[in-house]
């Protein structure tokens, strides 16, 4: 019996990273302290972004720190912080209908693991990945030229996001006297 | 390299996104002198970009790489899109609850909505479709929590979001799960002849299916994600009720409808289950919508219910058109959707400009403001009882050719039991709107006089659009039947 | 590839047992007998009053919410500047019209208001 080291190194590193991604998922539904819930968000980000490089998707994984961690998880902290009670024991933490959610929630897992199993395990459904190299070069080629059109919505959708967010989250301009702002 | 890029097919939108931005910008360099300015670039925006549609020909046409595409049915539903926006902006106007808040990015949002909701229906590509459903709900997110101290408004943004964010992540793993066994294969015809080559077990395509079809079903707000439209109906701010009721639904339904076609496979293993299952949303959206509906107090309420039993109908003209994608020769399915479409945006926006107008004039939405209301302002109530008996499917509107359409497509098709539900709906549904009817015209009107202030114009003109539609197409639907059936004979595959 | 990251891998895994080495020895070591004065937060040697959470003004929300915007485009910009080479005029083009339309919308925040600190 002669494995080499990565055929065994490969599962055993995945099953690390999913139990991490997985286990700080389950903590952030879990945790009283949304402010914990939170940063357990973010060591899930993490194990995302570790699992990408699995997958040879360094560009994804890169953009996952950068965007998700760097950016988004920053905007959920800041608007926790906005928030003006923590962890008050009186506020509930689960939905009342919590076990019809579990029971929808089970039933999609049970659903998905179906389907999968119906995949024959040897035919290879997506192409091949990159070899070696990098695959940010094909990645940017392609949404330059076919997936031009989305790459444009983008834009605009960012700023329709920017300007609407703004308009909802902005403070009031109070009208005082000149110069007095509050 | 370069990519071939055909500017004339993208020039509807373009134009969109480039009269919202101008918008913006005017208000940003005049500041409170344009105040005036945004309504009419808004319309002058519209009324180019219909242009431009309608310049496009009627032949199938694609670019960029085949993700953008133009054909009949698709100028159809855009048409649709467009003129449920220009109601809407010509509602949106002088709605008084809206005065204190910013009106120039309001009216710049519902461009870049449509423009949105127009790229959806022209999508062939996987990403660009995600992109401009995620772009459409989003700024629809921000119009229905506009009003933001308003806390019902904030409610119906809040909701209206939390559905739509969990749904489309769920139909995200839906495309992932059909984006990996088609074999990478981001073009959607492309994705379903994958599909079918690569032979993949019917219960797998019927599950990620399912999974797609539950973001399809939020955005149209049929069961069993129809939780979000009572109270985002009933909270946001009526003009943009009324155009998530129509512009977005029809925007949804065209993409429902080409992702039926082009995905599922045409064997029975996979087309009998998802028929069941369609027949069974529809049945229960009709159910549903009708007999909740009976129970509402609130005017939006009422109507959003009543959005949710009509979308049950245009899903029967969608299960029997799904069934015969080739069956060009009497294609009742596609053309009753069409029909329904097209008769729906009148009736439905007629409706809710009335009620647009009486809560701006008075305040209320609930069903004690409207007692009396026939003594008290006959000419509304006269106008509210034509749109809510077209709702209802009484002739000589178009409600009833369009229901009539629907029901004889699914007859016509052996889909019986579809029918039978469909038209005891209908009776029930008729129950609905009568409790309306006998409150403004038998109710005694409240004792104190409610203060009422006055209508704005360009409502008047969007009741009078609306009313001539649901009318005209309801006495003399030849040219509406027409056009519908010319829109859909088409290569629907390609 | 693998290699390069196992690196990465050790290196987390050293950092971390660094850190609870150090604390988990600490613990041991050090005798256990609170106070309600030693567990009391500690304010620079004035007494703390109320609580420790105070709500945060609403500016500090604007500018992660601008952030997360320009951030999406710069991520945009790493892909493009990849190919940039190979794609010639045109591609300076697209990514004009990309910057283009963000940098209306960074005029908009700035105009109405939303990256005012003060």
């Amino acid at each position: 019996m002669s494995y080499s080291l990565s055929e065994l190194v490969r599962p055993l590193i995945f099953y690390l990273l999913s139990f991490i991604t997985l286990g700080s998922a389950i903590m952030v539904v879990v945790k009283r302290n949304i402010f914990h819930s939170a940063l357990f968000l973010i060591l899930s980000f993490f194990g995302v972004a570790a699992l990408f490089i699995t997958l040879d998707a360094e560009f994804l994984a890169a953009v996952q720190v950068l965007v998700y961690i760097g950016a988004i998880a920053i905007l959920i902290l800041f608007a926790i912080m906005l928030t003006r009670r923590i962890s008050d024991p009186l506020v509930r933490q689960t939905t009342r209908s919590y076990i019809l959610g579990a029971f929808v929630g089970a039933l999609l897992l049970f659903f998905l693991i179906f389907a999968l199993l119906q995949l024959s395990p040897t035919t290879p459904y997506a192409p091949q990945t990159v070899q070696g190299g990098d695959a940010t070069y094909p990645l940017g080629e392609l949404l330059m030229t076919n997936y031009l059109i989305p790459f444009e919505v983008i834009s605009v959708l960012l700023v329709a996001a920017l300007i609407g967010a703004i308009i909802l989250a902005r403070r009031e301009k109070r009208t005082g006297k000149r110069g007095e702002k509050r | 390299m370069k990519i071939d890029i055909n500017w004339a097919l993208l020039s509807p939108e373009l134009t969109l996104i480039g009269g919202a931005l101008v918008i913006f910008i005017v208000d940003l360099i005049f500041r409170r002198r344009a105040r005036y300015l945004h309504l009419p670039l808004a319309i002058i925006t519209l009324a180019v970009a219909s242009w431009l549609l309608s310049s496009l020909g009627w032949n199938y046409q694609s670019t960029v790489a085949d993700s953008f595409f133009t054909d009949r049915a698709a100028i159809f539903f855009k048409l649709i899109v467009y003129l449920g926006t220009f109601i809407i902006l010509l509602l949106a106007e002088g709605y008084r609850p809206l005065s204190r808040y910013p009106l120039p990015e309001f009216t710049g949002l519902i461009l870049l909505a449509a423009s949105a909701m127009s790229f959806m229906v022209s999508s062939k590509d996987l990403i660009l479709l995600y992109v401009s459903i995620e772009f459409a709900s989003i700024v629809s997110y921000i119009l229905a929590g506009y009003m933001r101290d308003n806390v019902e408004s904030a409610e119906a943004g809040l909701k209206y979001f939390l559905f739509g964010a969990s749904s489309s992540a769920v139909m995200l793993m839906g495309f992932a799960l059909l984006f990996y066994v088609s074999g990478g294969v981001t073009n959607l015809p492309a994705m379903g002849q994958a599909l079918v080559e690569n032979n993949i077990h019917p219960a797998f395509i019927i599950i990620a299916f399912g999974l797609v079809a539950v973001g399809l079903s939020y955005k149209v707000g049929a069961v069993p994600i129809h939780g979000w439209v009572p109270d985002t109906y009933q909270g946001a701010p009526t003009p943009i009720a009324a155009f998530l009721s129509v512009s977005s639904k029809v925007a949804g339904i065209a993409v429902l409808l080409r992702i039926i076609i082009w995905l599922l496979p045409q064997e029975s293993a996979i087309m009998g289950p998802w028929t069941m299952i369609l027949s069974f949303s529809a049945m229960a959206s009709m159910i549903l919508g009708t007999t909740v509906g009976i129970l509402q107090m609130n005017l939006k309420r009422l109507l959003a219910y009543s959005a949710i039993a009509h979308i049950g109908f245009v899903l029967i003209g969608i299960i029997v058109g799904m069934n015969y994608v080739t069956y060009t020769g009497n294609d009742f399915g596609k053309v009753s959707v069409l029909i329904y479409v097209a008769g729906y945006l009148f009736m439905n926006l007629g409706a809710f400009a009335i009620v647009n107008m009486i809560g701006n004039a008075t305040g209320g939405y609930e069903l004690h403001h409207y007692r009396g209301l026939a003594s008290r302002k006959p000419v509304l109530a006269l106008l509210l009882a034509v749109f809510l008996l077209a709702l209802a499917g009484i002739p000589p509107t178009v409600g009833f050719i369009a229901k009539f359409y629907v029901l004889a497509a699914a007859i016509k098709a052996d889909f019986i039991a579809l029918a039978v539900v469909g038209i005891l709906t209908s009776v029930v549904s008729l129950f609905l709107y009568a409790r309306v009817l006998k409150v403004m015209y038998m109710d005694k009107p409240p004792k104190e006089e409610i203060p009422s202030k006055p209508i704005p114009a360009p409502s008047w003109a969007a009741v009078g659009l609306c009313l001539l539609g649901t009318l005209l197409w309801g006495i003399y639907p030849g040219p509406l039947i027409h056009f519908a059936k010319f829109c859909v004979k088409q290569i629907w595959l390609q | 590839m693998f290699s390069d990251y196992a690196v990465v891998g050790i290196t987390i895994i050293v950092s971390l047992g660094f850190v609870a080495v150090a604390i988990v020895s600490a613990w041991l070591v050090r005798p256990k007998r609170p106070s309600k004065l030693k567990q009391s937060t500690y304010e620079c040697g004035e007494k703390p009053v109320g609580s420790g959470w105070v709500q945060y003004n609403v500016r500090f929300y604007l500018f992660a919410l601008a952030f997360v915007v320009f951030d999406v485009e710069i991520i945009f910009l790493f892909a493009w500047a990849v190919v940039f080479k190979d794609l010639g005029i045109f591609g300076l083009i697209e990514m004009a019209v990309f910057i283009f339309i963000l940098l209306f919308g960074l005029i908009w925040a700035w105009r109405k208001g939303a990256l005012k600190w003060v």
